[in-house]
């Protein structure tokens, strides 16, 4: 039935094609012999610079001109033909000839000049910029394969830094502005969508993405006061205007996991550890890794009728995963609706809903449960001469060469982990325009979430085989925010003034619940929570409200010179009376040099720019000036025989506690070279933290645990740049490349009082550690790895030593030699986007790069010898291992501290992030454009990294103090896709 | 006419928009209402959140004594030894007497017990805040609280002689403290704890919940380390002595006394776990959640040819020397079935064998350890065995040893030490019996070589080599087929003591010196 409408539906308007293709070219023959007159004029850009070597071209022939060096041209055109103006960067202009016989043209830059930037509540010309701000637009992804939001981003703007922590979809992305201020808090940029404060990135629908902006130094972030430390990321979604559009796009991807880590063979493994078996043992990453297949598909219905414009599309993710009992589906939903009601007031609705749901994917999807013996590190360290099943077709579940593991492919096929999440936007923003001058803007958002857990195991992870376990958990989270704006506008002969009155309430509530059942004596399903032999129960509420005043004056001298400054006072309910109210100052200038530019300079649009700003960071938990008590783990059976209630001390809390506080200056240059072929902005920074939420660990003689302070100081200094160049320009094949470079040097200023260096533990407790694997020093850079010196081997002969065992910096008390082996944050990184088109071939091919940091791989560690949860060595290397008749530098015996210069690997990589090729077809009938591609996302890796990928780390998205450590993190997948976009 | 309505709904739009940010604003409060989210502290002075507290701080001692490194140090006597390699390094290093401050597995004894004493500390700092009509029941728990501080402080003590001593929950920086002024401190918590809690603690089977009788018993155990190394305070052997024949003399108002059989004292059966011979221990009851469980026991005493662990087994020269009878059975589990073929495809999976033919490895192992295999799987680390911190018969001992040290010879102290005797040759503990009874000879050598058979492998035996002096002595007996293989530390009194975990000088580096 389909089939019969499209084709009756083709039929009709290849009879319509047919017949316009008649009409034109009869129309052309005709102009042979319509009288012809000379059109004389200039063509000159809006600042009337004039523009040499412009196109004028009359449509539809092959009739042309060329401006002169004066921007002067003449062409012969008959009266009712149509002019089209054009020139390398800037926006053609048609103009109907009718009786003038002088048309002068002025153009508007093209994709940046003029373009409309969104700023903190509010918009502004590209030109008119002051602070630093990156931009990226659909037309930047809208050909690539992506519907992760951390796709369309990476690579794609300078001084953004974004690393893909877990190949995992719905995976917390790791995105830096200018690298971390903060030791302990936050470090992920603020995220605001259609100017509600607070979004999140991973359910958005990127086909939805109108643009994003990314609000960079200070003076552009300061209008996000106590939030906007980190940098902005501000999102725009689609609103429809003019004829109805559909869009319809699917693509079908397969994913793989790039190379999987060399181990021992079960019959090495067996030579090596003295081990009989019989049979072929098991490839326990074969086992765990699949072919992943991903499906998507996105369709939007876009235009505007009379008064109302609107955008409806929907998305439907479905993934299955890269290891095996794993996927992810998402679902989403949108509608934007705008209508002008008059002249004066109109009102944008924007509804958005999104259903996420993923199996079996905890930790960032690098375990099947909280357990990290439910992990990666446990599919490399467990026994590979025992197969996954017995003769008779039952789990080996336990294996006297790995004790103290379960089998980890048992554990992940009977594990039933679901996570949904359900998330609900609303957005109503309603403008009044009270005069010419003064408008008044109403937003009013809310943003509700919820979470829902039910998980069983009917192999919980663990050292030793135990009954199955079941959880559950409910979470719901309620945002609201109210923001009021008025904006007052007036021109001045050739002063611009715009000023701008915020006030804005936000807040937010958490609320959950969560139950486990403990072991089941009788083997169910998650709906058997109530079998649970120990059931557990637990409730959590936090709030908080923060209260703001925003002003901001921007002014504008004849477009030369931009001067904007901004004030914002914030008032935080996670703060106590008296520590509550930040202020936060912003102010820049930049100047247009045009009109001091020489003419024919080999430089144009010259602009510099300069600002300073402060920011803050509020990003602690509600109540943490309180102390409190805590319910979790605190029960005991106190009479031996039924479990007590028990209470014990919660955190300390800090009433003193209050912002931490970024200032940052900014200093950058923006300008055009070869008649505006090539685009360069370049930005360098310097940027200063001080009080910082810094979660000091308390000694254990004081109970443990961490204490908020207001103590010590980051600064990060950064330069960047991003080149736009358009390398070939030709009707038939054009070529146009981007090029953007981030560096970033961090350091710790200072620490509390004279306290000179802090051991932290980035991943938790790690056996065969040191102590803590990381260390935040003064005068260092955060993500310093902390550990021990390998050396080698002991050899036969050496006294100091067992033969065999790993030799370890030691001093003259035979006291390990503890101190700084790596850093985890990368140096600099770069991104190199190139778009080729000939005819209706595209080809798209994203190279990124991440320089100078290292990866602590406790991956390889971990199963380089026997210790924590691994009982023999499974590694490949250790074939080589050391023996008396083949004295090598890996160890076969002693210690093996996993946090030593042993593991520190360079995790230096360039990677070909996305190389796609399309093809448009056009004069299909019934189709707008129907374009096919095929696409490869991680085709390779360039790196001296010996785990799955360096990029990969098991530390959370949100903090630095550790980077970059690789304890069974999932890797990135290589992946090809297919797909076809279709418009109606 | 149309004009007007939409002029009239427009302003209607626009003040009710302009009415709901107003309301919206008028809302805003920005004091954080804790007492809506979070247990606000001050308000908890009823007994029953006492009963919590204290139930809190219990659960910091399960967390502590639940894995078998909170005994870290004592693998360094000559009772105890583990696997020769495997993930067991840190035992090892301990067995070896070349523990460092890196050691692995070196923070739980640490930390565990300052985690007991920051929840004693909660109850103590707040003990005049808690009111309620039965000030008997108050005053217990809070004994209970003192006497869980001073329990703490002796096992970070005796494990790593000098350490800060924190008597408060507040966040304080401190440096060493002596171990003279520990020894005070400790001396201080437990006369308190015995003066408050009760003959016998109520609702409790077993002194699992310490009585006064537990503090006074703790009290004797604390002087006769006293009298010995690092303190030497001889005089304290008298009271040493004095305090445990008080706790004797009282055994029933306690409701302490031997059990009748060695072997029940292993036993998860609730009769037998809960027993009188707990004179101060922890119950770990799986059924009530297995988070309570014993997890240095069961799989943890067996080793790999078996399908265990391989963490914690008996020294050879321990069990060749150990004199022949019930007890030795009781003690030792001598064969076990192979969860595996030897690579010297000698024996195969399914064969019982004796413990010299193990694979992988030949060591005794501790039924103290493993349990009886109708209880516990040889493939479970998650038991209810008890935990003994101090067993009746360890009392029995310090009397008969401090009495003899004092230069004491009453016949109640050799008739403590011969209630132990004849038990392990399963007899009446009462009864007096010629062929096991001693009543002549040097009393307290006696007493403390008793204690090495009696006490095996409950890491005891270690504390009582350091506080003899005699680590260097009994190490040099070790056997020469311990696979762990010879002593390479160094055996004196400078060694004793663990270090300190690299970590806590980490986060205080005042600790460095």
């Amino acid at each position: 039935m389909k089939n019969k409408i499209s084709i009756l539906g083709s039929n009709h308007s290849s009879l319509f094609r047919g017949t316009m293709l008649a009409l034109l070219i009869m129309l052309g023959t005709n102009s042979i012999f319509a009288q012809s007159i000379t059109i004389k004029g200039t063509v000159t850009d809006m600042d009337g610079m004039p523009l040499p070597a412009a196109n004028i071209i009359e449509k539809g022939t092959q009739n042309g001109a060329v401006s002169d060096f004066d921007g002067l041209y003449t062409i012969s055109a008959p009266k009712g033909s149509t002019l089209v103006f054009s020139f390398i960067g800037f926006s053609p202009k048609e103009v109907v000839v009718g009786n003038q016989t002088t048309i002068n043209v002025s153009l508007a830059g093209a994709n940046t000049l003029d373009e409309v930037v969104i700023i903190g509540y509010g918009t502004t010309k590209k030109s008119d910029l002051t602070g630093s701000i990156s931009s990226v637009g659909a037309k930047d992804f809208e050909k690539q394969p992506v519907f992760r939001v951390e796709d369309a981003l990476q690579g794609r703007a300078s001084g953004v830094q974004i690393s893909k922590n877990s190949g995992a979809p719905g995976a917390a992305i790791k995105i830096r502005i200018r690298g971390a201020n903060s030791i302990s808090s936050n470090n992920q940029p603020l995220v605001v969508i259609d100017g509600i404060i607070g979004g999140d990135l991973t359910g958005i629908n990127t086909n939805d993405i109108e643009s994003m902006e990314i609000l960079k130094d200070a003076s552009a972030t300061a209008i996000y006061g106590s939030r906007g430390a980190n940098g902005v990321i501000l999102v725009t979604t689609k609103k429809g205007k003019g004829d109805a559009k559909v869009n319809i796009s699917y693509f079908t991807s397969i994913s793989k996991v790039p190379d999987f880590i060399d181990v021992l063979a079960a019959q090495e493994f067996a030579d090596i550890h003295g081990i009989t078996f019989e049979g072929q043992g098991e490839n326990y990453q074969d086992r765990y890794f699949q072919t992943g297949i991903t499906q998507n598909t996105q369709v939007s219905l876009s235009g505007s009728e009379g008064k109302i414009g609107y955008f409806i599309s929907g998305n439907l993710v479905d993934q299955t995963g890269v290891t095996i009992n794993t996927n992810y589906k998402r679902y989403s939903l949108r509608s934007n609706l705008s209508a002008k009601i008059n002249d004066k007031f109109s009102v944008n609705l924007n509804l958005t809903g999104s259903i996420e749901k993923s199996l079996n994917l905890v930790a960032g999807g690098a375990r099947t449960s909280s357990d990290r013996r439910g992990g990666l590190t446990a599919v490399l360290g467990w026994d590979p001469t025992t197969p996954l099943r017995d003769a008779n077709g039952n789990y080996n579940l336990t294996s006297t060469n790995a004790v103290g593991l379960v089998n980890p492919i048992a554990v992940r096929e009977q594990s039933d982990a679901k996570l949904t999440k359900n998330n609900f936007d609303a957005n109503l923003t309603a403008n009044y325009k009270i005069t010419d001058n003064l408008s008044y803007t109403f937003i009013g958002g809310l943003l509700h979430r919820n979470r829902v857990i039910e998980s069983y195991r009917g192999i919980p992870a663990g050292s030793s085989v135990e009954l199955p376990k079941v959880g559950a958990a409910f979470g719901s989270s309620l945002a609201l925010q109210n923001s009021n704006i008025l904006t007052w506008h007036k021109e001045y002969g050739k002063n611009n003034i715009k000023l701008t009155g915020i006030y804005e309430v936000q807040s937010s509530q958490n609320r959950g619940f969560s139950a486990s059942g403990g072991p089941l004596a009788i083997p169910g399903n998650f709906f058997s929570l109530r079998l649970g032999m120990t059931p557990g129960v637990n409730a959590t509420l936090s709030e908080n409200t923060m209260k703001s005043w925003i002003g901001r004056g921007e002014y504008n001298y004849n477009g030369a010179l931009f001067i904007t400054g901004t004030i914002r006072s914030d008032e935080s309910s996670k703060f106590r009376k008296g520590n509550r109210t930040g202020i936060f100052p912003s102010l820049s200038a930049a100047y247009n040099l045009w009109s001091i530019l020489p003419e024919n300079s080999f430089i144009a649009n010259l602009k510099v720019r300069a600002g300073y700003g402060e920011t803050g960071n509020q990003s602690i938990a509600p109540y943490s000036t309180y102390n409190t008590i805590s319910t979790t783990s605190a029960n005991f059976p106190l009479n031996g025989l039924d479990e007590s209630v028990g209470i014990k001390l919660g955190d300390t809390g800090n009433p003193d506690l209050t912002w931490e506080t970024t200032k940052q200056s900014n200093i950058g240059i923006d300008f055009s070279i070869f008649e505006g072929r090539v685009k360069l902005s370049a930005d360098a920074y310097k940027k200063n933290t001080t009080d910082l939420l810094l979660a000091v660990p308390i000694t254990g003689y004081n109970g443990g645990g961490k204490f908020l302070e207001n103590i010590g100081e980051v600064s990060n200094t950064g330069f960047e740049f991003t080149i736009d160049g358009t390398v070939f320009d030709k009707e038939q094949f054009s070529w146009s490349s981007s090029f953007n470079f981030t560096t970033n040097k961090n350091k710790v200023e200072k620490l509390a009082g004279d306290q000179q260096q802090m051991i932290i533990d980035p991943v938790g407790n790690m056996s065969n550690s040191t102590g803590g694997m990381g260390i935040i020093k003064v005068g260092e850079p955060l993500g310093q790895f902390y550990g021990a010196t390998f050396l080698g081997t002991y050899k036969t002969g050496d006294t100091d030593g067992t033969p065999g065992s790993a030799k370890y910096l030691r001093d003259t008390d035979g006291e390990l030699v503890l101190g700084i082996i790596g850093n985890g944050t990368p140096d600099y990184t770069w991104g190199f986007n190139n778009t080729l088109t000939y005819n209706k071939i595209d080809l798209n091919i994203l190279f990124t790069g991440s320089h100078g940091f290292d990866v602590l791989n406790l991956t390889r560690a971990q199963i380089s010898m026997a210790g924590g949860n691994v009982n023999n060595a499974t590694i490949g290397e250790y074939r080589n291992r050391w023996t008396p008749e083949n004295q090598t530098n890996i160890p076969a015996t002693g210690n093996n501290f996993v946090n030593s210069t042993r593991y520190v690997e360079d995790g230096s990589f360039i990677r070909l992030s996305n190389i796609a090729l399309g093809y448009n077809l056009s004069n299909i009938k019934g189709f707008d454009t129907i374009r096919i591609y095929a696409s490869a996302q991680n085709l390779f890796t360039l790196t001296d990294y010996k785990g799955y990928d360096p990029e990969a780390s098991s530390t959370s998205a949100s903090s630095d103090a550790g980077s970059s450590i690789d304890w069974g993190a999932f890797p990135n997948p290589r992946t090809f896709t297919f797909g076809i976009n279709i418009g109606l | 006419m149309i004009k007007n309505i939409k002029k009239s709904v427009l302003k209607t739009a626009t003040v009710s928009l302009l009415s709901a940010s107003m309301l919206f604003v008028a809302c805003v409060d920005l004091d954080e209402d804790v007492a809506e989210a979070r247990l606000d502290p001050s308000n908890l002075t009823s007994i029953e959140a006492l009963e919590a507290s204290i139930t809190g701080a219990y659960k910091e001692v399960g967390l502590a004594v639940k894995w078998s490194q909170f005994w870290l140090n004592s693998f360094g006597g000559d009772d105890l030894t583990t696997h020769s390699g495997k993930n067991k390094i840190a035992f090892r290093e301990a067995d070896l007497r070349v523990l460092t401050a890196t050691s692995a597995r070196i923070n739980t004894a640490y930390e565990g017990s300052y985690k007991i004493i920051k929840a004693a500390n909660n109850i103590i700092e707040n003990e005049h805040n808690f009111t309620g009509t039965d000030q008997v029941a108050i005053d217990a728990i809070i004994g209970e609280a003192y006497f869980l501080r001073a329990f703490s402080y002796m096992h970070l003590t005796n494990t790593f002689g000098r350490v800060p001593l924190s008597l408060t929950v507040a966040i304080e920086e401190l440096g060493y403290s002596e171990i003279i002024d520990i020894y005070r401190q400790i001396e201080a918590d437990l006369l308190k704890a015995e003066n408050l809690l009760p003959n016998k603690y109520p609702k409790v089977n077993a002194a699992i919940r310490p009585n006064n009788g537990s503090a006074r018993a703790m009290l004797a155990k604390l002087y006769l380390h006293w009298a010995g190394y690092p303190l030497k305070d001889t005089e304290k052997y008298a009271m040493a002595a004095a305090s445990a024949k008080t706790v004797i003399d009282n055994a029933g108002s306690h409701g302490f006394a031997l059990v009748p059989d060695m072997n029940t004292l292993w036993s998860t059966a609730d009769k037998n776990r809960l027993n009188s011979e707990i004179v101060w221990g922890v119950a770990h009851c799986v059924p009530c959640g297995v988070t309570y469980a014993n997890r240095h026991s069961g799989k943890l005493g067996y080793p790999a040819s078996m399908g265990g662990w391989s963490e914690i087994f008996a020294e050879i020269g321990l069990f060749e020397a150990f004199p022949e009878g019930p007890r030795k059975e009781a003690t030792f589990v001598t064969e076990g079935i192979l969860k595996k073929d030897d690579s010297d495809g000698i024996h195969k999976k399914g064969d019982l064998v004796n413990w010299r033919e193990f694979d992988d490895e030949a060591h005794p192992m501790f039924r103290k350890v493993t349990g009886f295999l109708s209880e516990i799987p040889a493939k479970s680390s998650s038991t209810s065995m008890t935990t003994y911190f101090m067993r009746y018969a360890d009392l029995l001992l310090i009397y008969a040893e401090a009495e003899g040290r004092s230069g004491g010879n009453a016949s109640d102290a050799w008739e403590a030490l011969n209630k132990v005797r004849r038990r392990a040759s399963a007899l009446p503990v009462d009864t007096a019996d010629a062929s096991v009874d001693v009543t002549s000879g040097d009393l307290a050598e006696m007493a403390f070589t008793e204690r090495k058979w009696e006490l095996a492998g409950e890491y005891i035996r270690w504390g009582d080599l350091v506080r003899m002096e005699r680590v260097s002595s009994a190490l040099g007996m070790r056997s020469t087929s311990e696979l762990v293989g010879p002593i390479t530390g160094s055996t004196a009194p400078e060694n004793y003591f663990s270090p300190i975990p690299q970590s806590e000088i980490d986060k205080a580096p005042q600790l460095e010196n």
